[in-house]
């Protein structure tokens, strides 16, 4: 894959934190708790020894590591495409829109550790039943059961250093724009995924990442980047913006 | 002013100062069920002080620790209880038909039995099972005057007491899994069953197997459902090729011009397919919309 190799050599130039060589350690820190070895990337498992959807565990010094599958989840799609914005780290509060079964909050939870923590909204039963069970092993998940179009029914979380919607909504622009406007603190960073082909079939994915981008940025928003997906995510994009003072 | 929070209830003055801290107990559980009961005056400030007040009295790792317990406990009150239980239902459904068939020939053989010793007795047949089963002979009945029937020993009345208490037994059950089953039904699919009887509703289910089956079917098997007994037969070439299953016997289509109801039946068992789909991948409750658009359609194709 063209973009796994541009990422090995993104490793060797770019990374943030290339340190803990000299020994078994070769792999690189890319951001706080992200690290990439060999073209993948990997977080360090919050519960050694529990897997969350079947990925692969690795030992590095002492420490247990699970890889993070771009394929899976869209925030590790847009690492490997080099989004620069990564403002992830141990302590931050999240909140999160579409959470599902926990696959890539499993990875924020990994990162943010303990002092950190992932509110993370979710309306399929089915699904959030899942999320319930892995939020009661990491113990920095808290699984809200609504609908993220009516913020009125949690109104009460606290302010987030991040706002993360992934939702697959047609208005989902909106819907995250409505939670960020409440729930996102000043200076803070929204992500909204753009799946092009559930917002109009018709149209060009890059025109409509262009139009959803414009929505955000008319409203106090800064449009920081957009990511494209591609390969790892057909007709996907990460947008991220950072909400003014 | 005052705004609830996961580990109290926040007061704030007019100035959107924080005032006092009324702290729930050190229990999620518990701090769930005070916070779905108190009062909220939506104040934004809380937002912005919650977590510098509540690390006054949590350690960082045991806020966010109650904070996720928290939110389980309060998403738990606010969930269904729909997953697994339809393989309950179906259980339940499938025997409640037994239930039905068995008080019903219980109560007949009771009634039967009961009126060779008091043959001028005239009640239905599942009030006069209480009888006995309260009162035995007729000799006991407050109504008693005086009769043509069979005399009984006391070991005739007993076994006939029994047997009374028994098919009376059978019929309440047969009610209160009728009612088990209908609001059962409506938790795990609302969208299908505000589409048809719940009872009919959850027969479906049970043909299909599962809820997630019955959300994978196409209109058309689903328009075959209870039909697989006339298939067989067909199949064996020994009868006609089945074009309804139990869609064909519901008040809805049974409503429309007999040459018009297959046509009703197709519309019917799309709008279920729909429903299920709903009812499965979201769990979102959409009957109202759902039920208007398929009597609108019905209204067109009555015509
Ligand atoms: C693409 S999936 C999310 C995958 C997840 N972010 C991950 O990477 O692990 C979208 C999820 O959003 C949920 N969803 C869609 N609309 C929603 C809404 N209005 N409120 C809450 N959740 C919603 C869906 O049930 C689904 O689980």
């Amino acid at each position: 894959m063209n973009a796994v190799s541009e990422w090995t050599r993104r490793c060797a130039s770019v990374c943030l934190r290339c340190s803990k060589t000299g020994g078994a350690w070769t792999m690189k820190e890319l951001s706080d708790g992200i690290f990439a070895d060999k073209g993948k990337l990997y977080t360090e498992n919050l519960v050694p020894g529990i897997k969350v959807y079947g990925e692969a565990l690795a030992k590095k010094d002492g420490k247990e590591l699970r890889e993070w599958d771009p394929t899976r989840s869209k925030m590790a799609a847009a690492i490997m495409k080099k989004i620069k914005t990564i403002p992830l780290k141990e302590g931050s509060i999240i909140f999160y829109l579409g959470a599902a079964s926990g696959t890539t909050i499993s990875h924020f939870s990994d990162i943010v550790k303990r002092s950190g923590l992932i509110y993370g909204i979710e309306f399929a039963e089915r699904v959030f039943r899942n999320l319930i069970e892995i939020a009661g092993q990491r113990k920095n998940i808290a699984p809200l059961f609504a609908d993220a179009r009516l913020p009125e029914k949690y109104f009460w979380v606290e302010d987030c250093d991040i706002v993360y919607a992934d939702i697959a909504q047609p208005d989902q622009t909106e819907i995250a724009l409505r939670n960020a406007h409440i729930f996102l603190k000043k200076g803070g960073f929204l992500f909204v995924t753009m799946k092009a082909r559930s917002i109009d079939v018709t149209k060009d994915p890059k025109q409509i990442y262009k139009e959803e981008a414009a929505k955000i940025s008319g409203k106090n928003y800064k449009i920081i980047e957009v990511v494209d997906l591609e390969p790892f995510e057909d007709s996907h994009a990460m947008i991220v913006a950072e909400k003014g003072q | 002013m005052k705004a609830r929070s996961p580990i109290g209830i926040f007061e704030f003055d007019e100035k959107g100062i924080v005032r006092n801290i009324e702290l729930f107990e050190k229990d999620p559980e518990k701090a769930a069920e005070y916070f779905i009961q108190s009062a909220d005056d939506g104040q934004d400030q809380m937002r912005e002080n919650f977590r510098a007040y509540a690390l006054k009295h949590f350690s960082e790792e045991d806020l966010n620790a109650f904070i996720s317990e928290f939110c389980i406990a309060l998403s738990k009150k606010m969930m269904s209880g729909a997953v697994g239980k339809d393989k309950l239902i179906i259980q339940a459904s499938n025997a409640l038909e037994e239930l039905v068939k068995i008080s019903n020939t219980l109560l007949m053989r009771t009634a039967e039995w009961f009126s060779l010793h008091y043959p001028e007795c005239k009640k239905n047949n599942e009030t006069l099972a209480e009888y006995i089963a309260k009162y035995g002979r007729r000799e006991n009945w407050p109504e008693f005057k005086g009769s043509l029937g069979v005399e009984i020993s006391e070991e005739d009345e007993t076994v006939l007491k029994t047997f009374a208490s028994l098919a009376y037994d059978a019929h309440e059950q047969k009610k209160r899994q009728e009612s088990y089953v209908k609001i059962g039904m409506k938790k795990v699919a609302p969208n299908f069953a505000s589409l048809m009887e719940p009872l009919l509703a959850a027969r479906f289910l049970a043909a299909a197997g599962s809820m997630e089956k019955l959300a994978k079917m196409s209109s058309s098997s689903i328009q075959l459902l209870g039909a697989e007994k006339a298939l067989f037969r067909h199949l064996r070439n020994k009868g006609r090729s089945p074009k309804y299953g139990m869609i064909y016997v519901s008040n809805l289509v049974q409503s429309v011009p007999e040459d018009k109801r297959g046509k009703a039946a197709r519309a019917y068992a799309t709008k279920l397919m729909l429903a299920a789909r709903i009812d499965y991948f979201s769990g979102r409750d959409e009957s109202a919309k759902i039920k208007k658009e398929l009597e609108d359609e019905i209204k067109i194709i009555k015509g």
